[in-house]
Formats: structure tokens, C-alpha cells, sequence
């Protein structure tokens, strides 16, 4: 689609509701350490599992704080990990007052993980 | 390049290694096309049964974008395992200034993603996700990685609520009640 004579605005992902366990959304701006921070924080006073998601590019840092924690506490911390495609919403705005405001869909793809201690080292 | 100098293994939690499983490597300035093809000729013969996309570091969100276009692409059923594998790489930096080298230790993660036509019993339900032509049930992953059933707090035994005091007059004041506060200015 030509998009030369169009603003392109794009709306927020809707985000998933979870009933347990923390959630950490990865973004752009997100720092690793603190990233790992935060799940360590998480999995060591308040819940059984952290959840993360990434989307686009952030797969990378995704990776990246997996491989890190699993370098760090791969003996005690078991990984899921989910793949799934996203569809994103962009509102495509005229420059010119006569034509309709119009919407195109794209896909991006996504990754979602889950961490939580193996069931050896549970606390009971 | 740091890909070619890590050579790492498969490893997937509940299957035997296989020598003969084709292993699609993904580069950070790999065409999707091609890649996609070669997979589709491959996984067109109906003696495979299983392939495996890898990439390394900045080339993880390829290898995720490549399974779902396949996936997407593909009629039958595929069932998924993902999984990561990290090595731990140091770097020298000679710095020319000071004439020192400065070592820097990097995290490199490599993301596996194995897709198999047969469905995969010996694996946990929830490392295993399970595509009908491009569509994923996140919501069942959810619901199988759940621990809700498993957490410690329902283990935990709820503390039983003490019986309410019960007085032989039911007419008596309650003598714990608030006494009523008399203000200063009353005082006299």
C-alpha cells in the first residue's frame, strides 16, 4: 500500500491478562540488569512465576535475559517459552480532506517466556 | 564471526539427539525468502519428520519471525518446542592509549526452535505448543503452565477464624466497647 500521502499512527498492542504470577512487559528502552533485577526480585518474595513479553526486536533482549539468568541460575530455574504472531493496527490519515481515514493490519511476531523455579527448589 | 566459532549442540528436554535432523541456521542478515523456500523443499519430503531453526544473539527475533511465516505457510498440524542455550564469551579490547587490555564478558544466548509433524509425547505439555495452520492457543498454554494448583499458598493450611464471643446476657453492654470521648472544653 502506498503510504505517501498518509500519516501513519499506530495503536498500542493490547496486552494479555494473566491471573498469576508477576508480568514484565520488554521494551525498547528496558534495561537488561534491571530486567533481571525485577524477576529475581519477583521470584524471591511475592510470586511462583514471571512472565515476559517481547515483541519485534525485543526478542533479542528477551534472549538475552534468558541467557543471562539461565548463566546465572540455570541450576535452580526452569524456562517455557512461547512463540505466537501479533497483528498490529495502524490508522493510515489523509493529507487531503476528501479521502476516508483507512486501517492496515501487520504482523509481528512474539515471544513470550515464563521462569520459575524447578520443583526440587520450592520452598515448602 | 562469533557464529561460526560457537559450535553448540541441540538440546531438547524429552528427545534423543538425531544426527539427521536438518538444522536451518540463521544469520542476522539472512534472507527470509530463501531460507523459507529451502525449508518448504525440505520439509515437503515426506521423510522428514522434524526440523530445527537456530540463531544466535541479534538474529533471535529472525528465527521467531522465520517459524511463524512457516508455520503460517504450512496446511498440517506442527507441533514446537523452543528452548535456549547461552555461552559465555570473553572479549580483549587493547586499548592503544594505556597499551592494556580490558576484558569483557558477554552473554551470547542461541534460540532453537524445533518443528515436528509427529506429535511429541515424551515432552511436558507445557514446553509444547501446537499450530493448526498458522493458529496458536495461547490461552491453553496459559491454562498448562499454570500453577495455580501447584503454588504454595494453597498448600498452605488457612488459619481457622476463632468462634465469636458469646456472653450469657445478650442485653449486657459490651464492655470492650469504645468509651465515648468527653472533650476538653466539657471538662468542668
Amino acid at each position: 500500500m502506498d503510504i505517501d500521502n498518509y500519516d501513519v499512527y499506530r495503536r498500542e498492542t493490547p496486552k494479555v491478562s494473566i491471573p498469576e504470577g508477576k508480568i514484565i512487559y520488554i521494551n525498547g528502552k528496558s534495561n537488561l540488569m534491571y530486567l533481571i533485577d525485577r524477576c529475581m526480585k519477583a521470584l524471591e518474595r511475592t510470586s511462583d512465576s514471571v512472565t515476559f513479553f517481547a515483541l519485534g526486536a525485543q526478542i533479542n533482549k528477551g534472549c538475552l535475559v534468558l541467557g543471562e539468568l539461565q548463566q546465572r541460575y540455570g541450576f535452580t530455574l526452569d524456562f517455557d517459552i512461547f512463540t505466537k504472531t501479533e497483528t498490529m493496527i495502524d490508522d493510515l490519515i489523509p493529507y487531503v480532506d476528501d479521502e476516508d481515514i483507512k486501517t492496515r493490519e501487520r504482523f509481528k511476531s512474539a515471544m513470550i517466556f515464563r521462569v520459575y523455579r524447578k520443583e526440587n527448589f520450592l520452598n515448602k | 564471526m562469533e557464529d561460526d566459532l560457537i559450535n553448540e549442540e541441540w538440546t531438547f528436554p524429552g528427545i534423543n539427539y538425531d544426527k539427521n535432523i536438518k538444522i536451518v541456521n540463521v544469520k542476522e542478515n539472512s534472507k527470509s525468502n530463501n531460507l523459507l523456500e529451502f525449508m518448504k523443499s525440505i520439509f515437503n519430503d515426506e521423510t522428514t519428520r522434524k526440523i530445527i531453526i537456530k540463531g544466535s544473539d541479534r538474529a533471535c527475533h529472525k528465527v521467531v519471525s522465520i517459524s511463524e511465516l512457516f508455520k503460517r505457510t504450512c496446511d498440517k498440524v506442527i507441533y514446537q518446542i523452543n528452548n535456549i542455550t547461552s555461552v559465555l564469551e570473553n572479549t580483549d579490547n587493547v586499548n592503544s592509549e594505556n597499551c592494556k587490555k580490558i576484558w569483557k564478558r558477554k552473554t551470547v544466548p542461541t534460540l532453537w526452535i524445533l518443528l515436528s509433524k509427529d506429535e511429541l509425547e515424551q515432552c511436558s505439555l507445557r514446553k509444547i505448543q501446537k499450530t493448526v495452520k498458522g493458529n496458536t492457543d495461547f490461552e491453553n498454554w496459559i491454562m498448562h503452565t499454570s500453577f495455580v494448583k501447584n503454588s504454595i499458598e494453597n498448600n498452605k493450611q488457612k488459619k481457622k477464624l476463632k468462634r465469636p464471643i458469646q456472653r450469657e446476657d445478650p442485653d449486657q453492654v459490651n464492655p470492650w466497647a469504645r468509651k465515648k470521648k468527653i472533650k476538653t472544653s466539657e471538662k468542668k
